[in-house]
């Protein structure tokens, strides 16, 4: 569907036409709910987001200016009701500092190592686990970040918009966050391969 | 490494650092990157580490009951619901 359908559903939407806003729910659930999904894994947790996301898209819709797109409104929503979800759950996860100080100082040790692993491992359900897991170890500003570039595939600018930040903010994060991912992974495939020796 | 996403990669680097694209400090980067195989591995380690992320999170439907549900939430629904009881 192009944007000019989209406007004028989100229009009629505004007007009081329930048939119209049914129909954006249609059209962006799917992504609203995987979305949820990958920030907070849970799918009990990720059909609540949803829900309240919907809810709050209804009662907020005439507020909706149309200055930015439909879609960075909605997602700019779902994920800060899901961030705010995270929050009040408490999960454990890394602390910025940690992120950081990984960051300055990249596990250059083990890249050899992963010419060494058979790629059959790298893509077992384990592998993937224990990666999942560090995901979810990121703190929230590394989290959001790199679910929205990296798993949402959205642009720079959309990320930006988004979570409120600038550009060249989201970058910095993204770049600390696939960073610190890749050195968790890392350290991970050592511990594999001492294993195995 | 795909050549295009390590420049991509490098081009992203320099951007990042506060170097223009094409800047000299940028093109030292790449060539420097482009001569040191640590570098180049480094960087070929983070491709693989947000694609196997990628793979593992694949896009998913949202179920049929979580979307009726949804549907069924929705103060209009609701509404009809109520008045018909």
């Amino acid at each position: 569907m192009n944007t000019v359908d989209i406007k004028g559903l989100v229009a009629r939407a505004q007007n009081g036409d329930d048939e119209a806003f049914t129909q954006l729910v249609h059209l962006y659930s799917d992504r609203v709910y995987n979305l949820a999904l990958r920030i907070l894994r849970r799918e009990d947790d990720a059909a609540d987001i949803l829900q309240e996301t919907f809810i709050k898209v209804y009662e907020k819709i005439d507020t909706f200016d149309g200055r930015a797109d439909f879609f960075t409104w909605l997602y700019r929503i779902a994920t800060n009701m899901a961030l705010m979800k995270l929050r009040k759950d408490k999960r454990t996860v890394y602390s910025d500092e940690d992120i950081e100080k990984q960051f300055d100082r990249p596990d250059m040790t083990t890249v050899q190592e992963w010419r060494n692993l058979p790629l059959k491992n790298m893509l077992s359900e384990e592998f993937q686990i224990h990666l999942n897991q560090a995901v979810d170890s990121l703190s929230e500003i590394y989290r959001s970040v790199f679910i929205l570039r990296d798993l949402e595939n959205l642009s720079i600018k959309e990320t930006s918009k988004i979570l409120g930040i600038t550009e060249t903010n989201v970058k910095v994060r993204l770049k600390r966050a696939r960073m610190f991912l890749r050195d968790k992974l890392a350290q991970y495939m050592s511990e594999v391969n001492e294993r195995a020796s | 490494m795909e050549k295009r996403h390590a420049r991509e990669l490098i081009d992203e680097l320099c951007d990042y650092l506060g170097y223009d694209i094409g800047s000299p400090m940028c093109k030292e980067l790449h060539q420097h990157i482009n001569s040191c195989k640590d570098c180049q591995d480094y960087i070929e380690t983070v491709n693989v580490t947000v694609k196997i992320c990628q793979d593992s999170n694949p896009e998913k439907p949202c179920p049929d009951d979580i979307k009726n549900k949804l549907l069924a939430s929705l103060p209009f629904n609701k509404k009809k619901a109520n008045s018909q009881d």
